[in-house]
């Protein structure tokens, strides 16, 4: 009786590995073992046109320090690099205003879609589009748009008297970050407005019955009662994102390639990679991007625990 | 303190009326209970009496004067919601304290008047607790204090008890009786589907039916002189009996109806009725027999001697008083003594 029941017991742990293994498998494979290769890359010589020839350097790629037969001290690696100084700022930057814009759109635009209007169920799938159709489309699209030679938008804006001569939008200095940040907003933002809304639609609707009664003024409704119930949506919501954001590739790429005013860390890393035969040197980048996005999650989750732990 | 007048109340969805010319005048102070079978409109009517809804058409009146048009926060009502509608991110001093708040009253004169309403409800040891870390009696207590936190002059509740045990509701009912008596200018008017808290709290009941009035009258006048046989069904438990054909059409009416408990088993020849008794539940105090005496259903009677009677034995049965038979035209209203 006991041995069958241990029998069981060990029966199911075998299916349960059994039911896991193909997920565990997989993971490891596009996962982990890129991961840890790359982490090892970093700490070598490799370049792209010879993979297999690295040799071990220990931190050099990040950071080393040489004195010159002069007595001049000199530092290399990618900490001291201004190109990548440069891709984290525009990280930081492009992720901090999309992150703006799209939670206030999202916000404005979920809120309306949750009050009883005509042709709302059909208004909520259209708001859909934009994050539906691939990045590559939409940046290749807006691309066209923006175009300075035969974009609908310069077009438009000098019909309209906004502008007195066409701008090269993306590839100007200036507005190169602007377009990216217009098209990732145009973009993500039903993203946000799905979560938010999904957030809206948990309260229970007779709270705001309740607010009425108590005669609150609907401003003071929306932050007292609304953001704070939707708050635990938003967190999560707003974690997608910035993750999302950070790892910034794709628009950039397409949208600006090789512009200094949007590169970001994932195009930088790209670059070193591909472009500059410099292998292990990106390899080090992007172990610094996963760095990154760790000491961003950690503080996330702190965040949530301590959250969690008030209530 | 408020005196409501409802005149000729009428609301529609589209093309369906869901409450149709309703009259009714509730005095100051009163104890009003709405009550009716599912979709009878007694929530609706609540509604709009609170301004949660609007009417179609028809005047309400506080103390006279016509709110129609005023805002629900400013008719000086309070509700207490099924779903108890407590903010769950408050606890439960601020949910209490959140109206008046807002409404920018003296710090000192919130704390005051919420210490105060802890303590007739008997919350003051939850006031730091949040919602969720309440019972279902506990939350429904602090919504009831959060109203009474508002001070109004008319106390609105919406099937209060019905997300309640039912230990609890019998509870609580005794704590709205109380209230009720604590807060005597206060006119209160209370939604329930539940006879036993229509008959208990009532000063006067209101039932409804299809967003009609059925009746309106006390307890007891509801019990004892239903107007309709919808009524006469409604009210009272066991239901009443009703008798068709050869059973009624000699006592010139179409339905008969004679309430369980007004029916007593009397010796052999002596009786009206006579069947077999078919099935019995006995229920510690009282024993509900069903006895067959040929008619659509059995004659349900009830007994409060526990002496057990054997399945299968032939009962004579009497009413009690001539005044215990309600007699029903077809239309289903009453027909007046001969």
């Amino acid at each position: 009786m006991f041995t069958s029941e241990l029998n069981l017991q060990a029966r199911r742990r075998r299916i349960a590995f059994l039911f896991l293994a193909p997920t565990l498998t997989t993971l490891l494979c596009v996962t982990v073992w890129p991961l840890v290769r790359t982490i090892w890359f970093s700490f070598t010589d490799t370049t792209t046109s010879h993979l297999y020839e690295g040799h071990w350097i220990g931190f050099d790629n990040y950071l080393s320090l040489r004195t010159l037969a002069s007595g001049k001290v000199v530092w290399k690696g990618t900490l001291v690099d201004p190109a990548w100084w440069n891709a984290v700022w525009n990280t930081l930057y492009f992720t901090i205003l999309s992150l703006c814009f799209e939670t206030t759109f999202g916000l404005i635009i979920a809120l309306t879609l949750n009050t009883h209007f005509r042709g709302r169920n059909l208004l909520r799938t259209a708001i859909l589009i934009p994050w539906v159709i691939p990045s590559i489309v939409s940046a290749k699209m807006w691309g066209w748009m923006l175009n300075d030679q035969f974009g609908i938008i310069n077009d438009f804006l000098l019909n309209v008297g906004l502008i007195r001569e066409k701008i090269a939008w993306t590839a100007n200095f200036d507005t190169a970050m602007i377009s990216v940040l217009f098209v990732d907003i145009w973009k993500t933002t039903p993203f946000m407005t799905l979560l938010i809304l999904s957030g809206l639609q948990m309260i229970p609707p007779d709270i705001y019955e309740a607010a009425c009664l108590d005669g609150v003024h609907p401003v003071k409704v929306f932050f007292h009662i609304t953001l704070p119930l939707i708050w635990p949506t938003l967190f999560v919501a707003i974690i997608f994102r910035v993750l999302d954001a950070l790892r910034m590739f794709d628009l950039v790429y397409i949208l600006t390639p090789g512009s200094s005013a949007t590169k970001t860390m994932s195009a930088v890393s790209r670059e070193n990679m591909i472009d500059f035969d410099q292998f292990a040197y990106g390899a080090a980048q992007s172990t610094l991007l996963f760095l990154f996005l760790i000491f961003f999650v950690s503080i996330a989750l702190q965040i949530s625990k301590t959250k969690l732990l008030e209530e | 303190m408020a005196k409501i007048q409802l005149k000729n109340l009428k609301k529609s969805y589209g093309a369906i009326e869901v409450i149709k010319n309703i009259n009714l005048e509730v005095h100051q102070g009163e104890f009003i209970v709405f009550i009716g079978p599912s979709g009878s409109g007694k929530s609706t009517l609540l509604r709009l009496i609170s301004g949660l809804g609007e009417m179609t058409s028809g005047e309400l009146l506080f103390d006279g004067e016509l709110v129609n048009n005023l805002p629900p926060a400013e008719r000086g009502i309070a509700m207490v919601f099924q779903s108890y509608a407590l903010y769950p991110h408050m606890n439960v001093y601020a949910n209490m304290a959140f109206g008046m708040k807002l409404a920018k009253a003296n710090k000192e004169k919130i704390k005051k008047r919420v210490l105060d309403t802890a303590y007739l409800l008997q919350i003051e040891h939850l006031l730091d607790r949040l919602p969720k870390h309440l019972s279902g009696g506990e939350r429904q207590r602090v919504a009831i204090g959060r109203a009474i936190v508002r001070n109004p002059r008319v106390f609105l509740f919406d099937e209060p008890l019905s997300n309640l045990d039912a230990a609890l509701r019998g509870t609580m009912r005794l704590e709205i009786a109380k209230l009720h008596r604590s807060m005597q200018n206060v006119t209160m008017i209370y939604v329930t589907h539940d006879q036993i808290e229509a008959m208990t709290l009532a000063d006067r009941i209101v039932v409804l039916r299809d967003g009609q009035i059925e009746q309106v009258g006390t307890p007891q006048e509801i019990y004892e002189k239903p107007q309709s046989q919808f009524v006469a069904k409604f009210i009272g438990n066991p239901e009443m009996n009703f008798l068709t054909g050869s059973f009624s059409t000699h006592l010139g009416c179409s339905t008969l109806g004679i309430r369980p408990e007004h029916i007593d088993i009397v010796p052999h020849g002596s009786g009206v009725w006579s069947g077999k008794l078919v099935h019995s539940e006995n229920l510690g105090a009282d024993t509900y027999l069903f006895v067959e005496i040929g008619a659509d259903k059995p004659l349900i009677v009830r007994q409060n001697n526990t002496r057990p009677i054997p399945l299968q034995s032939k009962i004579t049965l009497n009413p009690r008083e001539e005044k215990h038979l309600y007699r029903f035209d077809s239309d289903g209203k009453p027909v007046l003594a001969r």
